[in-house]
C-alpha cells in the first residue's frame, strides 16, 4: 500500500528521538502503517540503542516460559511477576489445595443444609464453622518451612527474608481461603449472620499461628493453635450446649483479643523467623 | 599470602547423642577446598553452616569476612553465596526454567528482563538449553543435580558451597563441571564435599580429609597423595601386611599398608594416600574394640 503524500524529514527525525508532541506522533504513527517510503526514512533514524533494547523486550517476552493457572490468575488480578512466581511456589497455593478445600468446606456446608431442622442441625454447623476457621490455618502451615517446602534449605540460603516470604504467601493463602469459605457459606441453610461467624475466628487463628511460628516451625505452631483451640471450641460446646458456643459473642471477643495480641507479638518478633536459623 | 575467606574455628555440632562436628578448624582461601571423608565424618553439616543454614552449637565461623551468626552479616553472606545442597529438593511442577528462576527472584533478582538473562546464561552454563521448559518431574537425576548446580550459580557467587556436585552426574558431565567450577574459582572461594578422589584430584589446590567431625589431613592433592609414598604395592596374592588389598584388571593385588621388605613398590595415587589415611584410623578403632 502507498500514499500520495510523504512525511517532512525534520518531522521523522524528531518522532526518531521522541521528541515529537502526542497528537502529531499519532499522525505520523498511521500514516507510518500505510507508507513504505516513510518508514524505510524513519528506519535509520531510530537510535541502535533502544531499537535493541526493543528486540531484547520483544524476544524476552517470546522465550518466556508461560505461566501456571495460578501464576496466570495472579497476574490477572495485578500481582507483580515475580511476587506471583514467588505465590506459585507455595505448596497451599496450588489447584489441588484450593478444590481439596473448596470439596471439604462445600461438603460440611450442604450437611449443614440438609440437616437443618433436625438434631443435628448444631453439629452440622459447628463443622462448618470449624473446618472454614482452620482452613487457612492449615494453608499457613503449608506455605513455608522444612517438610513442606522442597526447596526451603537452598530458599533460607538465599538474601530473602523468611518473615517476608512466610507473610507473602500467608497473605494470599488467607485471601484465597476466606474466598472458598465465604462461598461454601452460601450452601449454609439460613444466609443470617451464621454464615460470617467462622472470620474473626479464622483471622485470629491465622494471626496467633504467625506470631507462634516465630518460636516454633510453622507446621508445629499451626498444629498447636489448631488443636488447642479446637479443644476449648469443642469444651465450649459441650459446657454450655450450644454447638456453636466458641462462635458467639465471648468467642469472637477472644478473637479480636488473640488478633491485635499476635499483630503486636509479629510487630516485636518477626526477626525471629530469620535469626532461628536450624539446629 | 592469600587471605583466609572461610575461617572455621573450633566447632561443635550434635544432634542428640550422636557428634556431628568436634572441634572442627581450618582456614580456606579463594580457589577450590575440597572436602573428603566417609558418609557420617561431618562433611554436610559442615557445608550446611558455610552455607548459613545450620548454626554451630559451639565455635565461630567468619564466612568472606562475615559472622554468619549475625543478622545483617549473615544476610550480606547470603547475598554472594551459591549453594547447591546434598538433595536439593524442587518444586516438581516447574520446569527447570521456573524453578531457576523461583530462586532468582529469592535472590532478590526482580528485575524481570535481567533475571531472565541470568536464568538461561546459568542454564546454558550447565547445558540444560534444551529442556529448560521440561518439567522437573520428568528429568533425569543428572539433569536434576545439574539444575541444583544452575540455581547455584546465578548472580556469580563470591562463595560457593557444593555438597556432592557430582554424584549421579556422567563421566561428561563431570568434566564440563570440572570446567564450569574451575574458571570461576581464581578469585572466589569454593567449598565442594565428593567421594570421587579424582575430582578432587584434578580440581582442588587443597584439600582437607574429615573423620569423625574433625579435620583429620590439611594440604595439597600432593601431600595426600604422598601419605602413600612406599606403601602401596603390586603382589601375586594379598600380601599379610596390606591393610587393604584387591585384584586388578591384570590379575596382580594392589596391597596398600606396610609394605614387606623388597616389594614391587608403586607410585601411589591420591586415593591410595586418602584410603591409607582414613583406613588407618578405622583399623585402629577396630583394634582399640
Amino acid at each position: 500500500m502507498s500514499t500520495t503524500w510523504h512525511a517532512d524529514p525534520s518531522v521523522l527525525a524528531l518522532y526518531a528521538a521522541e521528541d515529537l508532541d502526542d497528537v502529531r506522533a499519532s499522525s505520523l504513527e498511521a500514516h507510518l502503517l500505510a507508507c513504505n517510503h516513510c518508514r524505510r526514512a524513519l528506519a535509520p533514524m531510530v537510535p541502535t540503542p533502544r531499537l535493541d533494547a526493543m528486540w531484547s523486550e520483544i524476544s524476552t517476552a517470546l522465550d518466556a516460559p508461560h505461566p501456571g493457572l495460578v501464576e496466570q490468575v495472579l497476574l490477572r488480578f495485578g500481582v507483580r511477576e515475580h511476587v506471583a512466581r514467588l505465590l506459585a511456589a507455595t505448596p497451599s497455593l496450588r489447584l489441588s489445595w484450593f478444590l481439596a478445600e473448596a470439596f471439604a468446606l462445600g461438603s460440611a456446608a450442604l450437611a449443614a443444609h440438609h440437616s437443618s431442622g433436625t438434631r443435628a442441625a448444631g453439629a452440622s454447623l459447628f463443622l462448618f464453622l470449624v473446618l472454614a476457621a482452620l482452613a487457612p490455618v492449615a494453608g499457613v502451615a503449608a506455605a513455608f518451612g522444612p517438610g513442606v517446602d522442597p526447596a526451603y534449605e537452598i530458599g533460607i540460603a538465599s538474601p530473602m527474608r523468611s518473615d517476608r516470604l512466610l507473610f507473602i504467601r500467608a497473605t494470599a493463602v488467607l485471601i484465597a481461603s476466606i474466598l472458598i469459605g465465604g462461598v461454601a457459606a452460601l450452601a449454609l441453610p439460613d444466609l443470617d449472620r451464621t454464615v460470617a461467624l467462622w472470620l474473626l475466628p479464622a483471622l485470629g487463628l491465622t494471626l496467633t499461628t504467625l506470631a507462634v511460628a516465630t518460636w516454633l516451625q510453622p507446621i508445629a505452631a499451626a498444629c498447636t493453635v489448631g488443636l488447642g483451640w479446637l479443644l476449648l471450641a469443642a469444651a465450649a460446646s459441650v459446657a454450655t450446649t450450644d454447638p456453636l458456643a466458641a462462635f458467639q459473642a465471648l468467642g469472637q471477643v477472644l478473637s479480636m483479643v488473640a488478633l491485635l495480641t499476635s499483630v503486636s507479638v509479629l510487630a516485636h518478633r518477626r526477626s525471629a523467623y530469620e535469626g532461628r536459623i536450624p539446629s | 599470602m592469600s587471605v583466609s575467606t572461610v575461617e572455621i574455628t573450633d566447632v561443635h555440632k550434635r544432634y542428640g547423642s550422636t557428634t556431628a562436628l568436634s572441634g572442627l578448624s581450618f582456614d580456606a582461601p579463594a580457589g577450590i577446598t575440597g572436602l573428603l571423608g566417609p558418609n557420617g565424618a561431618g562433611k554436610t553439616t559442615l557445608l550446611r553452616m558455610a552455607a548459613t543454614v545450620l548454626a554451630p552449637d559451639t565455635g565461630q565461623l567468619r564466612l568472606l569476612g562475615w559472622d554468619p551468626s549475625v543478622s545483617d552479616e549473615r544476610l550480606a553472606i547470603r547475598r554472594r553465596l551459591g549453594y547447591m545442597p546434598q538433595e536439593p529438593g524442587f518444586h516438581r511442577s516447574f520446569t527447570a526454567f521456573e524453578f531457576v528462576d523461583y530462586i532468582a527472584i529469592l535472590k532478590e533478582m526482580t528485575e524481570r528482563r535481567s533475571r531472565h538473562e541470568e536464568v538461561r546464561r546459568v542454564l546454558a552454563l550447565v547445558s540444560l538449553e534444551s529442556v529448560m521448559d521440561r518439567k522437573i518431574k520428568t528429568l533425569s537425576g543428572g539433569m536434576r543435580r545439574r539444575v541444583a548446580l544452575a540455581q547455584a550459580l546465578l548472580g556469580d557467587p563470591d562463595l560457593l558451597v557444593l555438597d556432592e556436585p557430582t554424584a549421579g552426574l556422567d563421566p561428561e558431565q563431570r568434566l564440563r563441571f570440572r570446567e564450569i567450577v574451575s574458571e570461576r574459582a581464581a578469585d572466589r572461594t569454593v567449598l565442594l564435599s565428593t567421594h570421587q578422589t579424582e575430582d578432587v584430584a584434578a580440581l582442588c589446590p587443597r584439600v582437607i580429609v574429615m573423620l569423625d567431625g574433625a579435620a583429620m589431613f590439611e594440604g595439597t592433592p600432593k601431600d595426600l597423595t604422598d601419605v602413600a609414598t612406599g606403601r602401596v604395592w603390586l603382589a601375586a596374592e594379598r600380601s599379610p601386611g596390606a591393610r587393604l588389598s584387591w585384584r586388578t584388571p591384570d590379575g596382580a593385588h594392589r596391597n596398600i599398608g606396610d609394605a614387606p621388605d623388597g616389594a614391587d613398590l608403586v607410585a601411589p595415587t591420591l586415593e591410595d594416600g586418602y584410603l591409607l589415611l582414613v583406613g588407618e584410623r578405622a583399623f585402629a578403632e577396630d583394634e582399640a574394640a
